[in-house]
């Protein structure tokens, strides 16, 4: 019972570098990952993966528009936006749109994990996470 | 007349009797006895006694003219008028031959009346005078043969002298007088009713007073008057009226009457008057005529001198009386014998002979001597003597100043000339005059002779008009044509000259004076230097620029009408005005009066603002230099002046277009390095940063997992060097124009290598010499050539591009073709990065041209100019 995930990146280094590392975590099974926000939402319809990991910067649709199209059209997925941004504004037009939870693309392996399963959970972000992302969430 | 008359009428017919009486009967009171028989004629001429006889012409016992006959016989003093039907004229005429005092015809019986009046009345005063005389017969024998003697002289004077006879006595206080005096008074004696005072309203009113004292004096102390007066008719002539009269006394002695006559002396009163006058004014002549006259006789004795004649012989009446006329006379003057003997041959004489003074010395006299008859038919002289020394001195005198005059005129250097006569005939012509006029012999010509050539130019008609006129001619550069020495050529001749009337003794124009001065070299030159005027003048009013003189005050001298229209102020309303009233910048510059703040004699060249009437600058160019005199003296300053307000308002906008073409560019290029920096920074974020957080990622999770394969670390270093790729690109991207170190072709071959185009792109560089083109030109150039290419492998996705770079002395030309999918040009232009482009190329007064067209690639082509505003390099 791994959570399963679709990752959304227009840099397929990163995509690649992802599905690679999370595949070695059995918690998680990366089911699909696409390049654009069209994509996005037309797989995350078909698979309704436990979580989307949606990228800001999309040709075409960009990650926010397609995070308020899945979180409409599939409320059980959840999304988790990311970005190599680390402005706030980011974080916000992220759960504006519907996002469970926002991390940059900088972030390390645990972070990224740690998120997931806590989304997941419905849990609020830990003490663990970073200052900034918790002030963000309780605002 | 109160009195009835008692008329005797022959006349056989009844009703011609009646008739008559009725006639008569219209006019007067009377007894009218008829008869017709002789008998009865005689018995009536006694009984009835007739004041008057009517008879008619044929009666039947006798006639008319024995009836008439009868009454003369009896010395009755009966007037008698025939009345007659029928008779000639003959029968009438010897009637009244035979002393009957009128005739009427019986269809005339109108007339019958005034006649038998007529005849009564002279009847009675003839009676009276009668009377009058019988009354002086019948004085004492004395007095009765003087009163005789006196009545018949009275008579005669009556009939002969026109002297009137009156009396006037004192009992009645009235006056009788005869026909003659009532004559005299111009009155009938039916107009006198013998009263004095009818008698003193004749009198002269100057006269009265003395008249009736005279009179009653004579009344008084019964003393005979004999008096001078003068009386007014009633035609109101003046008569003077020689009265004399005798007192009549009584045997006691009182005066009884006066008796007298009166005599018109009037005309004799006339004659004296005028003897007087005449005596009056010769001797008024004689004793105040400035000529000395002589009285003599014709033997040589004087009778009188006057006292011119004392003063000029300087002698006494009486010496000279004594001297007689030899002694005043030069007898050795052989004129003297002419002159007598001119007299004695024809009575008179005239001419000059020499007069010998007291002292011996002579002198010329003009002297007139006629031989006349005086009063008492003796034959007279008289000598009229004039002295003419003074004049004689008087004539030399002029003959001196004349023969002045005439020096004066001959050596005169203005010409003069005479003109007598209505014809102008040349009297006197000095030589200038025909030197000038260019004629010889003119005198005794007429003008017209002289000068046929003028003819139609108006000086004769100029002549007559000032003969006839007698007033002077004044002509001022007048232009005469002459024919002169007959050289067939007309000449033209400009005189100033006068014509001036002279007269003659008794105010007639005798002729024309003629003064004159040639003025012709005077006028000759004037006349060019108004052409030249006329020329300048033409030139400064067409003349395209304006132009502005100072005097030497630095006031307004003179302006023309494009320097007018330049400040929009009226010709007037610039005289007199300093220049930097002008000068919008006036006040700032205190000092500067004229035009440039220097004096030196060197054209100085600056341009300035003007403000014009209505208040608008303008901007002119001045070029201006001093005037100065020939001693240096500063006299004023002359400018040309260039309305250049459009070259400037011009070059203003092109500056401003510039400004806003820098700022442009400047924009542009703030925001190509925002694009530039935003590039940079994606760059490093999104790709470069993604890369290397892939890196970190698999080289975290190698190292967590050891074991796993060894690909990751394989992709990791793949990554690694793609990041280091990345970032090489993007310095070479911001080292570019860095043309100190690298030449400006190897920049650009760094930028094509940069944009990853070389393998397209072909670059020409064979016709360009960098180091003959700016630093900033070549940096324009290189990032219009960046700006191009940027899009070029952005959007054009050619095939092919070709950039040819050259330069020659004037100008670096840059071309870049590609095959690329093109664009339309008329469409707004196609982004920033064009736009660029041309504000680039603008900015450095270029040209650009592009052309272009959907699917036809792009051919860009611009040239910028190598000489450069400096400012537009900095």
């Amino acid at each position: 019972m791994s959570i399963t995930l679709l990752i959304t990146d227009d840099s397929t280094i990163l995509l690649e570098a992802w599905k690679y590392i999370l595949s070695f975590d059995t918690r998680f099974q990366v089911i699909a990952t696409c390049t654009s926000g069209e994509e996005a939402v037309e797989q995350a319809q078909k698979l309704r993966p436990d979580i989307v990991i949606m990228d800001i910067n999309l040709p075409g649709m960009n990650g926010i528009e397609a995070t308020a199209l899945i979180r409409k059209s599939v409320p059980e997925t959840k999304v988790l936006g990311y970005s190599l941004h680390s402005e706030l504004t980011y974080a916000w037009k992220f759960m504006a749109a519907g996002a469970a939870g926002y991390i940059e693309k900088t972030a390390s392996i645990k972070e990224m994990t740690d998120t997931l399963v806590r989304i997941y959970h419905n849990q609020p972000p830990g003490c663990k996470e970073r200052k900034s992302e918790m002030q963000m969430v309780c605002i | 007349m109160n009195a009835k008359y008692r008329v005797l009428h022959l006349e056989d017919v009844r009703s011609d009797a009646e008739l008559v009486a009725r006639e008569l009967r219209k006019s007067l009171d009377f007894d009218h006895l008829v008869i017709d028989s002789e008998k009865a004629y005689l018995k009536a001429l006694e009984q009835f006694c007739p004041d008057v006889i009517l008879c008619d012409h044929s009666l039947p016992s006798f006639n008319s003219l024995e009836a008439l006959k009868i009454v003369k016989q009896k010395k009755l003093h009966i007037p008698f008028i025939l009345i007659t039907a029928t008779m000639s004229e003959d029968v009438a005429a010897g009637v009244v031959r035979e002393g009957a005092d009128d005739y009427i015809l019986k269809d005339r019986l109108k007339r019958l009346p005034n006649a038998v009046l007529n005849a009564i009345e002279k009847y009675r005063h003839e009676k009276e005078r009668k009377a009058l005389i019988d009354e002086v017969h019948q004085k004492d024998v004395q007095t009765t043969k003087r009163l005789l003697e006196l009545s018949t002289k009275l008579l005669l004077a009556t009939q002969v002298a026109g002297i009137g006879i009156w009396e006037y006595r004192l009992q009645t206080g009235k006056f009788v007088a005869d026909d003659v005096l009532f004559s005299l008074y111009g009155i009938t004696a039916s107009d006198f009713d013998g009263s004095y005072e009818a008698w003193m309203q004749f009198i002269h009113p100057e006269d009265k007073e003395r008249v009736h004292r005279e009179f009653q004096n004579a009344l008084t102390t019964t003393e005979d008057f004999d008096m001078v007066f003068r009386i007014i008719r009633h035609d109101q002539s003046v008569h003077f009226i020689k009265a004399v009269a005798l007192v009549e006394n009584n045997a006691e002695g009182n005066p009884v009457r006066l008796i007298g006559t009166n005599h018109d002396i009037t005309a004799a009163k006339e004659a004296e008057k005028v003897v007087a006058e005449n005596e009056a004014k010769y001797r008024s002549i004689f004793e105040n005529s400035l000529d000395a006259i002589l009285l003599t006789v014709a033997d040589g004795y004087i009778l009188a001198a006057n006292p011119a004649a004392c003063a000029i012989f300087k002698m006494t009446e009486q010496q000279i009386i004594d001297k007689g006329r030899f002694g005043i006379v030069d007898v050795t003057d052989p004129r003297l014998p002419v002159l007598l003997e001119e007299r004695r041959r024809t009575g008179k004489a005239k001419g000059v002979t020499n007069f010998v003074r007291s002292d011996g010395s002579t002198f010329p006299g003009e002297v007139s001597s006629v031989v006349f008859t005086d009063a008492h038919g003796e034959a007279r002289t008289s000598m009229v003597i004039r002295d003419i020394s003074e004049r004689k001195k008087m004539e030399k005198a002029l003959e001196n100043e004349r023969l002045r005059y005439f020096e004066v005129f001959q050596q005169a250097p203005s010409a003069i000339a005479i003109l007598k006569g209505a014809d102008h005939r040349f009297e006197m012509a000095n030589p200038y005059y025909l030197q000038l006029m260019g004629k010889k012999d003119v005198i005794g010509k007429t003008a017209r002779e002289v000068f046929p050539e003028v003819e139609g130019q108006g000086f004769f008609e100029l002549l007559d008009q000032v003969f006839r006129g007698g007033n002077c001619f004044t002509g001022k550069e007048m232009l005469v044509k002459l024919n002169r020495c007959n050289g067939g050529q007309l000449e033209d001749c400009y005189l100033n000259f006068i014509f001036q009337p002279y007269r003659n003794d008794i105010g007639e124009t005798e002729g024309i004076f003629f003064f004159g001065n040639d003025v012709t070299e005077q006028v000759a030159s004037r006349k060019k230097i108004e052409a030249s005027e006329k020329q300048f003048r033409q030139i400064v009013e067409t003349a395209q620029e304006g132009i502005w003189m100072l005097d030497e005050k630095n006031l307004t001298q003179f302006v023309n009408a494009k320097m007018c229209r330049i400040l929009g102020y009226s010709e007037k309303e610039m005289m007199g005005k300093p220049p930097h009233f002008f000068v919008k910048t006036k006040g700032k510059k205190p000092g500067l009066h004229t035009f440039s703040a220097g004096m030196n004699s060197i054209i100085d060249m600056y341009e300035d603002q003007f403000v014009t009437k209505s208040g608008t600058v303008v901007w002119a160019h001045l070029s201006t230099n001093p005037i100065v005199d020939d001693n240096g003296n500063y006299r004023g300053a002359l400018a040309m002046v260039t309305d250049i307000t459009v070259r400037k308002r011009l070059e203003e906008k092109i500056m401003r277009q510039k400004v806003q073409q820098q700022k442009e560019i400047t924009k542009a290029t703030l925001l190509v390095q925002e694009k530039e920096r935003n590039f940079l920074g994606s760059e490093l974020h999104d790709n470069i940063n993604q890369i290397l957080t892939a890196v970190k990622l698999q080289l975290k999770h190698y190292l967590e997992n050891p074991d796993a394969s060894k690909e990751i670390v394989t992709s990791s270093h793949a990554y690694l060097e793609m990041a280091i790729e990345e970032i090489r690109k993007l310095s070479q991207r911001l080292v570019t124009h860095r043309f100190d170190e690298d030449s400006f072709t190897d920049a650009i071959r760094f930028l094509i290598k940069g944009l990853s185009i070389e393998k397209i792109v072909a670059l020409d560089v064979e016709g360009l010499n960098e180091d003959a083109i700016h630093e900033s030109i070549k940096l324009t150039v290189f990032r219009i050539v960046q700006e191009h290419l940027n899009n070029i492998s952005k959007y054009a996705k050619a095939t092919e591009v070709t950039i040819t770079l050259s330069n020659d002395t004037k100008e670096v030309s840059l071309q870049i073709c590609d095959n690329g999918i093109g664009f339309n040009t008329k469409e707004k232009r196609a982004g920033v990065g064009l736009t660029n482009i041309y504000n680039r190329v603008e900015s450095y007064n270029g040209s650009i041209h592009i052309k272009s067209a959907p699917g036809q690639g792009c051919n860009l082509q611009l040239w910028i100019p190598l000489d450069q505003p400096l400012s537009l390099h900095n």
